[in-house]
């Protein structure tokens, strides 16, 4: 097995390229853990979209434990906290944690890249900062880290990738039409989802099946060993990644590719596995994939309260979800893909 | 490569420039991208596009911006641009009609969310 720390270098002082780094602002981190399945998603969602508070991000996944984590505006939740809480109450859920003020850092675009993302999560949990969670949308992967870290979390980043001359500032600048729209103060919302209609406009979706997954639990150390032996299997592209942080030290990777053009990885990535001590894992086959986005810039007012509900409605299961960027990803098992997709047919449309 | 034109997509949504990128790119155009109107007006320096998708809602300089600032050089003036709009009914502002929109010389628009065959078709149509 390579060294496990090597392919985190720049191959020959090249460093690899990306378009650009953003700092979201302040956010509240809120972990449910253990939690039902999508009827208890759907209660917990339902508590923020009925207030039209959006989230930057969601992660819902059921193995190997169990549990939704979501992200969304300080400000927002502050506010809005005594209210959210009774909702939640009143459903008999609560938030085993719930971590301010945290960041997101977002990195584009991964172009599917499995060389970047073992890098970026390599780097990440490699640097002692805290890795909140880390999950990918169509282009780019959402770090969560406490929010005054971020500067350093970039700056480990950037030992690795380059980005462009004159690439976007890290923090938000307001342009002349922001300031005139606003008067200076916050950012013009692009409000076109309007969820009050019927049937919500996206973008489009994307159906793929007979993928495999694998679903790692692991400290940082091993973590860094698991990431080796995936580098190792030479896979060159992924469809989706969530990283989970726990208070514990450990951490929980779900990573989705398509095994088409990567002729036994799977069975060369669990004879890798095999031989890491302390870690849990699985390596899944046949799993369905569908990705949708649209307008939703961060879940607006309850795209996945929307998904899901139907989802719930009727009856359909699903082992993960990421609610990352404008996208949606929903992970389920074999044959149950086209179920999905015609459930939230009923719910959204592409103009 | 060569005989490809040259499409610079220009959009704070990193996912829709990559939607968009991708949808470009089966069609068989080459793609530029960029994040912002800074970054845009690098990249049509770096390299002339035939033609600019443009957001209008973006940080540090907006689409509107962008656009004149384009249209009124005399070197770039030529350059087809088609305006992305999102914002939509739903925003209460005095300031923002979609009528600011088309005092611009922005060769054409599209509004968000975008029906992609459609932008496909004002794309060939502005080429």
């Amino acid at each position: 097995m390579m060294d496990e720390r090597s392919y985190l270098q720049p191959e020959s002082g090249r460093k690899l390229g990306l378009g650009g780094i953003k700092f979201s602002d302040a956010q509240s981190r809120l972990v449910f853990r253990p939690v039902g399945g999508l009827a208890a998603l759907s209660r917990i969602l339902a508590a923020f979209a009925g207030k039209r508070i959006n989230l930057h991000q969601l992660v819902f996944r059921k193995i190997p434990v169990g549990g939704v984590e979501l992200y969304l505006a300080r400000n927002a939740y502050l506010q809005n906290r005594s209210l959210i809480d009774g909702e939640l109450d009143s459903h008999g859920l609560a938030p085993a944690e719930v971590a301010e003020p945290v960041g997101t850092l977002t990195l584009f675009p991964h172009a599917s890249s499995m060389e970047v993302l073992l890098k970026v999560i390599g780097i990440a949990v490699g640097s002692g900062l805290p890795v909140h969670s880390m999950c990918s949308s169509l282009s780019a992967l959402c770090i969560a880290t406490d929010a005054e870290r971020l500067d350093e979390l970039a700056g480990a980043l950037l030992e690795v990738f380059s980005l462009p001359d004159g690439h976007s500032p890290f923090r938000y600048e307001q342009s002349d039409l922001d300031r005139r729209l606003t008067g200076g103060q916050g950012r013009i919302v692009e409000t076109i989802a309007r969820y009050w209609e019927q049937v919500i406009r996206i973008y489009g979706s994307s159906l793929k099946t007979g993928l495999t997954g694998v679903s790692v639990s692991a400290d940082g150390d091993r973590l860094l060993e698991v990431i080796g032996e995936l580098a190792d299997c030479r896979i060159a592209r992924f469809l989706m990644v969530e990283l989970t942080g726990t208070e514990s030290g450990r951490y929980s990777l779900q990573l989705i590719f398509d095994p088409e053009h990567q002729h036994g990885a799977a069975a060369a990535l669990s004879f890798g596995l095999e031989r890491i001590d302390n870690i849990e894992y699985y390596v899944w086959k046949g799993l369905e994939l569908l990705f949708f986005h649209g307008p939703h810039f961060q879940d607006r007012y309850g795209v996945m309260h929307t998904a899901v509900a139907a989802l719930s409605e009727a009856s359909v299961e699903i082992s993960s979800a990421i609610c990352s960027g404008t996208g949606v990803h929903l992970v389920a098992k074999e044959e149950a893909g086209r179920h999905m997709l015609d459930v939230l047919g009923e719910v959204f449309v592409v103009p | 490569m060569s005989d490809q034109q040259l499409i610079l997509v220009v959009d704070d949504d990193t996912d829709l420039v990559e939607a968009l990128a991708m949808k470009l790119e089966s069609e068989n155009f080459a793609v530029a991208k960029a994040y912002d109107g800074v970054e845009g007006f690098d990249k049509i320096k770096e390299r002339r596009p035939a033609l600019v998708i443009l957001d209008v809602m973006m940080p540090r300089k907006d689409g509107y911006q962008l656009c004149d600032e384009l249209k009124n050089d005399a070197g770039y003036k030529d350059i087809p641009i088609i305006l992305l709009t999102a914002v939509a009914e739903a925003v209460n502002s005095t300031n923002y009609t979609h009528m600011g929109g088309k005092t611009t010389l922005a060769d054409d628009y599209v509004p968000k969310p975008i029906d992609l065959d459609k932008l496909m078709e004002i794309v060939r149509d502005n080429l």
